[in-house]
């Protein structure tokens, strides 16, 4: 089946309740395709962070939550995107304990990529960052 | 007074967390328990997560502080009812709880203050 037949979920991250609504969106998409509890919350919990990243080092931007089906294989998709400063030291952000906000743990970019089964990041200086990831049923 | 309902029972404070606490939230709930704390000098305090359906590493960090920050009152704090998806998710996120006390539920983890010696009500006078 070809990629791009379900329709994706937006919600867009503009005040701190936006991130909530994103992980329970994710959670819920998670839930109606079979992820058993534990899968669900780690979705929920991806999500948070991405989310959470981006309410506060963009300031906005948005999630989108989709479906995806390739051959046989199902599973969810979940892009997180801001408009915002862009991570200058990619290389760094994923590692942990790597954080440019003081008070910020810096485990969230890494925890995430270890959280998922797939994980992708670009960023530009001033443009902005994209990450996507994949979890399969 | 923040969102949560906390409430004394057999000389522990009880604070059972329900909802999805955030920024002014998790701050209004640190300061109600160890307004609370201070004031009733309380040795032990229960932090029940059962209804919280995830916690990600900013509201982990938050929450777990109080923990900390009773410690330094000498006041025990004991999280309970973490669920099987918030303790994968902490772990896969790296999520460092080795100062953290917990137990499975509320119930354990009366009996675990009640059990650790001074936990229960100072009973000396004066206030």
């Amino acid at each position: 089946m070809p990629e791009g037949k379900n329709r994706a979920t937006r919600i867009d991250i503009e005040q701190e309740s936006s991130i909530y609504k994103a992980s329970e969106a994710a959670r819920k998409i998670a839930s109606k395709l079979g992820f058993d509890n534990i899968k669900q919350c780690k979705i929920a919990t991806a999500v948070s962070e991405l989310a959470t990243n981006i309410h506060r080092y963009a300031g906005s931007g948005f999630i989108l939550i989709r479906i995806i089906d390739i051959g046989s294989r199902q599973g969810v998709e979940i892009i997180a995107e801001d408009i915002g400063p862009g991570i200058a030291d990619l290389k760094s952000a994923l590692m942990d304990n790597f954080s440019t906000s003081a008070g910020s743990l810096g485990i969230g970019l890494p925890g995430t990529q270890r959280m998922m089964d797939e994980f992708e990041i670009e960023s530009k200086t001033g443009k902005g960052t994209l990450v996507k990831i994949r979890e399969w049923l | 007074m923040s969102k949560v309902g906390i409430y004394i029972n057999e000389g522990s404070l009880i604070v059972p967390i329900q909802t999805d606490l955030r920024n002014d939230a998790l701050e209004q709930l640190q300061k109600d328990i160890l307004k609370t704390v201070r004031e009733t000098r309380l040795r032990g305090v229960i932090i029940d997560l059962s209804g919280v359906s995830l916690l990600d590493t900013y509201q982990a960090k938050k929450i777990f502080a109080i923990g900390k920050m009773t410690g330094l009152m000498g006041t025990v704090t004991v999280f309970t009812g973490l669920s099987a998806g918030i303790v994968v998710s902490l772990t896969d996120l790296d999520f460092d709880s080795s100062e953290v006390l917990t137990s499975i539920n509320l119930e354990e983890g009366s009996k675990l203050l009640k059990s650790m010696k001074g936990t229960t009500a100072r009973t000396d006078e004066g206030s």
